[in-house]
């Protein structure tokens, strides 16, 4: 135990030490700052926009409202968010095994899955948390209104979504050991993120929507939570099973990740 | 000449190198396809309209965006040159006997060559799989100004983001600017969705630009939107001339800014 208490409080001084060197890396230069920052929030619009203007000529889709459509959205952003805050490392994995870097991480006394994923962050991407929470709250406000079990339901089942979406990127992301040039990865997952703005029930094969929601875990990242958001009849099976499925991917891909770790070459030895 | 032809040539065999990665950006540009084929057949299968298009033409629209996503707008030639004056490695060719901007042309040529060879058969495939969601065009002629179009297109995109590129020998690091560009021109060319669904000040904006015809114009004409007009040509003619020459103006100008740092 007290083992465990010493590991968690080294882990949590890494973690911090880390964060606070990439707030200070990312406004080293504060134009290039507020640019990428000014960029986020006009992405977040543009996704807003598409919504608006396809909600200006119907009421709803897959039985979703607007305001449901947009919980969904403003999910999405924040579960993008906090993948760039934190995890924003994972996208230059195959440069770093192209150049043989990724070895400066790996002979460090740290779990290596931890430095990988904590490594570095895009402070600029705070624009996306900031526009989902405000999408959320407008999304609340005009649903169900707030309610103390929901809300914590959701905060509990987006915390799942980041877990989920965080092990399936770390997955698909340890692919690069096979194949080096793996900027395609980056391009991949970056459409399966977005692809998340949508609520899965538009995929009305029930084929597609499993895959949607087992194989590429679209679902648990932002439908599944506004679900819970925005409606009064809470869907425990779903709830479960996002609990469920957070286990399987986040074991799976540490799994995954030491396999492939397994095929490393360094370029620089 | 002939260096030129080599540097097309060396841009193939490259890009020929990370096969697997084309493969996986492929099954990417798809994925995002399949998502918004959803998106839209759930939206018309509730007996609902956005604007004044049909579900085929919508799904047209979003065909040829992904086509153009696979052949045209993806060489990252401002991401390559950014690289290259950070780095330093633009001295090279600042050293060698060739003008720049046709060298980068060159590479951007080899790439698409790479990828014509690449995409043409999935595109096929993905073409005959939909053939029931694509709007045919009334006349071969409509296919003659669509390709017209689309090089005009080509030419443009290449431009513009061969002047966003050089922004770097101003700024250093650059990837903010390239996302906002990014992000701006694809939204002006039609890229999130059709223009017309949005106001019409919009749209009378967009006319002062270049940005509409690097998709929305060549796509409104394959798909009968919009109906062949001599300044279709003309006007993206017109802004390639004048691109051009802002982009040897501001080659020369950034030239003079360059300190050759990360040599």
């Amino acid at each position: 135990m007290k083992d465990m208490v010493y590991k968690f409080k080294k882990y949590l001084a890494i973690f911090l030490q880390l964060q606070k060197i990439n707030v200070m890396r990312r406004t080293a230069y504060p134009v290039a700052f507020l640019v990428g920052f000014g960029t986020v929030f006009l992405t977040m619009f543009l996704n807003i926009l598409f919504i608006k203007v396809n909600f200006s000529y119907i009421t709803s889709v897959a039985g979703w409202s607007f305001y449901q459509v947009l919980a969904v959205l403003g999910s999405y952003m924040i579960v993008e968010g906090l993948m760039w805050i934190f995890f924003s490392q994972l996208n230059p994995i195959n440069r770093h095994i192209i150049e043989g870097t990724l070895d400066g991480i790996l002979l460090k006394p740290v779990d290596n899955q931890f430095l990988v994923s904590f490594w570095r962050g895009d402070y600029e991407d705070f624009a996306r948390i900031i526009t989902g929470g405000a999408l959320l709250l407008t999304a609340m406000k005009n649903t169900i209104g707030f309610d103390l079990l929901h809300f914590c339901l959701f905060l509990l089942l987006l915390f799942f979504g980041v877990l989920i979406f965080y092990s399936f990127n770390l997955a698909i992301r340890s692919i690069s050991f096979w194949i080096t040039e793996g900027s395609g990865l980056w391009i991949f997952m970056e459409r399966v993120v977005n692809s998340s703005q949508f609520p899965v029930d538009i995929y009305y094969s029930k084929i597609v929507r499993g895959i949607f929601t087992f194989v590429v875990p679209l679902a648990f990242v932002a439908t599944v939570p506004a679900k819970i958001l925005t409606n009064i009849a809470i869907d425990w099976k779903f709830a479960v099973l996002s609990f469920a499925m957070t286990l399987f991917f986040f074991f799976g891909s540490r799994w995954f990740w030491k396999f492939s770790l397994g095929h490393y070459s360094s370029a620089s030895s | 000449m002939s260096k030129y032809l080599a540097v097309v040539s060396n841009s193939v065999k490259k890009s020929l190198v990370y096969r697997a990665n084309t493969f996986i950006m492929v099954v990417s540009t798809f994925f995002s396809f399949v998502v918004l084929f959803y998106f839209w057949s759930s939206i018309y299968g509730q007996g609902n309209k956005i604007g004044t298009y049909t579900l085929a033409e919508i799904i047209s629209y979003y065909i040829f965006l992904t086509i153009f996503e696979l052949l045209v707008m993806g060489d990252g030639t401002a991401w390559s040159i950014g690289d290259e004056i950070k780095s330093g490695q633009i001295t090279s060719s600042i050293l060698r006997p060739i003008k720049y901007l046709e060298y980068k042309f060159s590479q951007s040529i080899g790439s698409l060559l790479f990828r014509l060879m690449i995409f043409s058969l999935p595109i096929i495939g993905a073409l005959l799989l939909l053939r029931d969601y694509l709007v045919a065009p009334g006349s071969l002629m409509v296919y003659a100004f669509f390709a017209l179009g689309a090089i005009m297109s080509y030419a443009l995109y290449f431009l513009v983001f061969y002047i966003v590129g050089l922004i770097s020998f101003w700024t250093g690091d650059s990837y903010g600017f390239f996302f906002a560009a990014f992000v701006v021109i694809n939204f002006m060319q039609g890229g999130l969705f059709p223009l017309d669904l949005l106001p019409k000040w919009f749209l009378m904006v967009g006319n002062f630009l270049p940005f509409k015809y690097l998709f929305f114009v060549p796509v409104g004409i394959v798909t009968g939107r919009l109906v062949f007009d001599y300044t279709f040509v003309l006007i993206p003619v017109l802004w390639c001339v004048a691109l051009y020459f802002i982009a040897n103006l501001l080659y020369k100008k950034g030239l003079k800014k360059y300190e050759g740092y990360g040599i």
